[in-house]
């Protein structure tokens, strides 16, 4: 870039593509809640057949167009933003330049080089010191006039030049020289950002095509990661995040920044603002659910490559063998597509939870916590409801073998109590968010028997838990705005025992437990809510019994006691009758002949404070 | 522990017809089962179409406003050797013609909605047939596709 081209460029004029480029991308963002939050839903709810599915998959396809918008578009105004303040930048410093040359009547040529002249005075030896042009010099400079030439000869001589300047008997060769220097900086930085920038935005031109293709948010995800390269390049200056922040010094952080730093960063990094707890739940929605969009097009798009399996089996002389070519093929894709599969299988369990919308008064769904991998089985946190407007939350940790794969059945068990409390609180808006963010065990067989700490996916997990806890009660603007009710399923409650004792406790009014099998203390009142305030409730059905009675082998509730005991001294709530006498685990959220079972009706009273309703058991009758 | 899921459509039980729902309930036959849709019934009334046709339609609008907002680069971002000027001049226009693409897409589903909620297909299955006909309409093309695929332009 020339010196001359700096000089006439307005960048003030990239306020006007900013302003536009914002504009196209918060109008995809409402036009998509339009979408999935209203129209959809409300389509579902008071229509029903085949043809109003195939119309909502025509809405659901129409909100990507606007996701796609609003995911580019915002990226587009983020780039052109810190694009505009680079220029910016340097145009100024050129300014500066240009006005001090004018100021000292040198003169600068149209190369950015500054002529000075002779000197006025006669030196010691009785000359004038001669006059000569300082020419600026940045060692990086990308000028293809350079390629070629010995960049530390060319670093050498250009030195020398300089240095002789700076030193000259002419006072205005240091001028001059330092002019230069300030003009080829100026100019240096411009066309980095220039030259950063034009491949990138190239990059960001809309689709020709209306299909959001799972190659599309493949390559949105590219894009993002070129985007933030850019900026990194540049040095573009975002506000820090804060560096280990509690989930409070988080909200602040966020509450403080202005609105193009917000956009700025949802663009840049939506994987860090997705994951920051105390943030308001809208925006690590639309963080994560981009996050969700494009790794489910990375993943579809990874797995489309994977070959075809050949034939499994082949008819040799000796029957049916295994085939040789299939064998290679399993070992050089067999695990990855599997991989592969299962995280999509959880990302589309997701999906149809957010396609659940409306049906049967299901409120929005907000997706404050994913990624595919997590601590190892896929993290997912998915509220029903909007937590921060809620006046009752009900945060759920769900138990051993669970996994990105089958988190279509955690989500379910939420729907069930969100249903159940809803109408047990008409009115009083209710939230339940199914929180896996944690390491579960595989199997009970991984804890009994002893296998060494049975504790420790529970240590593992606790210190992200309470977090979440801290930053839900933060975002909700405080310990009164919401009641809320931490919910722990077999080895979950473990953790939410752990939780407890994290530095600060557990910010929660309930604690309610399902097939403990421990909590790590020694007696509900040391969970820090109050004895009166800890519900546990135990499946009379064999599989309960053994995770129940294994973890009290395994030591995961303190001193033998675990929250079914009477002397453990949580309020004991009927299980009610289960369908199996062998399974009941985990049948706690049933809804038998589509009523609700005698357990959720009274997690769902806990869930809206109810508790006189909570039907429980006799503290009489048993030795525990 | 696996899960056997009902849904939770089965414990709040069907729900009635909201108070704004006046419209003609056009067909009802069979019901219940598992689905979240709540079986193979089918439930049609012209107000609920309609209402999904307007709240389709009326983002021509915020597309339209959107638009509005938008301009190409000016002169003061012009010059040979400033390069983003004329990128950004590629980014606003592939972007106008995205924008007015899907605002014809709005325009067309609002209607295929209208006429799903009057009576202009004979039954479920016309109206389903007649929205999935949409899926063709709207097709990758190899032009500026995938970038990954086409070394870096689209």
């Amino acid at each position: 870039m020339k010196y001359q081209t700096l000089a006439a460029l307005e960048p003030a004029d990239l306020d006007k593509l900013v302003d536009g480029f914002r504009a196209a991308s918060d109008m995809g963002s409402h036009a998509k809640d339009k979408l999935n939050d209203q129209v959809a839903p409300k389509m579902r709810e008071h229509l029903d057949g085949a043809a109003v599915k195939a119309a909502t998959a025509q809405v659901g396809k129409l909100s990507d167009n606007f996701h796609y918008t609003q995911v580019q578009c915002g990226l587009i105004r983020t780039n052109i933003q810190l694009l505009k303040e680079a220029l910016e930048e340097a145009r100024k410093k050129l300014k500066n330049a240009l006005a001090d040359a004018e100021t000292e009547g040198l003169k600068v040529n149209p190369d950015g080089s500054v002529d000075y002249p002779s000197a006025g005075d006669k030196d010691d030896d009785g000359k004038r010191p001669e006059g000569g042009t300082a020419t600026g010099y940045t060692p990086s400079t990308p000028s293809r006039e350079n390629f070629g030439l010995g960049s530390s000869t060319r670093d050498q001589a250009a030195a020398l030049e300089r240095q002789a300047n700076y030193q000259s008997d002419n006072p205005k060769a240091a001028k001059a020289q330092a002019i230069a220097d300030d003009i080829a900086a100026a100019v240096h930085a411009a066309t980095k950002a220039d030259q950063t920038y034009a491949p990138v935005l190239r990059r960001l031109k809309a689709d020709d095509d209306l299909n959001v293709s799972h190659a599309d948010w493949a390559d949105a995800r590219k894009d993002t990661a070129a985007s933030r390269k850019a900026a990194a390049k540049i040095g573009a200056d975002l506000p820090p995040l804060p560096k280990d922040g509690s989930p409070q010094d988080n909200k602040k952080w966020w509450d403080g920044l202005s609105q193009d730093d917000k956009d700025s960063y949802v663009a840049l990094h939506p994987n860090a603002v997705g994951a920051m707890d105390g943030l308001p739940a809208d925006v690590r929605d639309e963080a994560n659910r981009m996050k969700l969009a494009e790794t489910k097009g990375t993943y579809e798009t990874q797995l489309a490559a994977i070959p075809k399996p050949p034939d499994k089996y082949i008819l040799t002389s000796q029957g049916y063998v295994t085939s040789v070519e299939w064998e290679k093929w399993n070992k050089k894709y067999g695990d990855r597509r599997e991989e592969l599969e299962d995280k999509l299988k959880g990302m589309d369990a997701i999906q149809k939870r957010f396609d659940k919308t409306g049906k049967d008064g299901l409120p929005e769904a907000y997706l404050l916590g994913f990624d595919a991998k997590g601590e190892g089985d896929g993290k997912v946190i998915l509220a029903n409801g909007n937590p921060d407007e809620a006046k009752h939350t009900a945060v759920h940790v769900p138990g051993t073998t669970t996994n990105i794969k089958s988190i279509g059945g955690n989500l379910d068990d939420m729907d069930s109590l969100w249903a159940a409390s809803q109408k047990k609180a008409p009115g009083e808006p209710v939230s339940t968010v199914m929180w896996f963010d944690y390491d579960a065990p595989d199997s009970i067989g991984q804890y009994i028997p002893n296998t060494g700490n049975a504790g420790h996916w529970a240590e593992d997990g606790a210190p992200a838990l309470q977090k979440f806890m801290q930053g839900t009660e933060a975002a909700q603007g405080g310990a009164d705005a919401s009641h809320t009710t931490v919910s722990g399923h077999s080895y979950g409650s473990t953790v939410v025992g752990q939780a407890t004792k994290e530095h600060g406790g557990l910010p929660a009014d309930d604690i309610m437990v399902q097939g403990s099998p421990g909590m790590q203390v020694k007696h509900a009142e040391d969970l820090g809510v109050g004895a009166d305030h800890v519900w546990s409730v135990a499946a009379r059905s064999e599989d309960d019994v053994l995770v129940r009675e294994g973890g009290k082998m395994m030591g995961l509730g303190e001193g033998g006691k675990i929250p079914d005991d009477i002397r453990f001294g949580a309020k004991r709530m009927e299980p009610g009758d289960h369908a199996s006498l062998l399974f009941g685990h985990s049948s706690y959220w049933d809804e038998p002949g589509g009523r609700e079972s005698v357990s959720l009706r009274n997690m769902a009273n806990v869930v809206v404070g109810n508790y006189g309703k909570v039907e429980t058991m006799p503290e009489v009758g048993g030795t525990k | 522990m696996a899960h056997r899921r009902s849904s939770i459509y089965d414990v709040i039980g069907a729900p009635g017809p909201s108070p704004d729902d006046t419209g003609l309930q056009l067909a009802s036959q069979g019901g219940g089962g598992d689905d979240p849709w709540g079986g193979d019934g089918v439930k049609s009334d012209k107000k609920s179409w309609d209402n999904a046709s307007s709240g389709v339609s009326s983002l021509k609008e915020s597309i339209g406003k959107a638009r509005s907002k938008m301009h190409a680069p000016g002169k003061g971002l012009k010059a040979d050797d400033f390069e983003c000027g004329s990128v950004l001049g590629e980014l606003h226009t592939t972007w106008e013609e995205y924008l007015d693409k899907v605002s014809g897409r709005c325009t067309t589903l609002a209607d295929r909605l209208t006429k799903a909620g009057g009576d202009h297909y004979k039954n479920d299955q016309e109206r389903k047939a007649a929205f999935a006909k949409l899926n063709d309409k709207y097709k990758d093309t190899p032009g500026r596709g995938s970038k990954g695929h086409d070394g870096g332009g689209r």
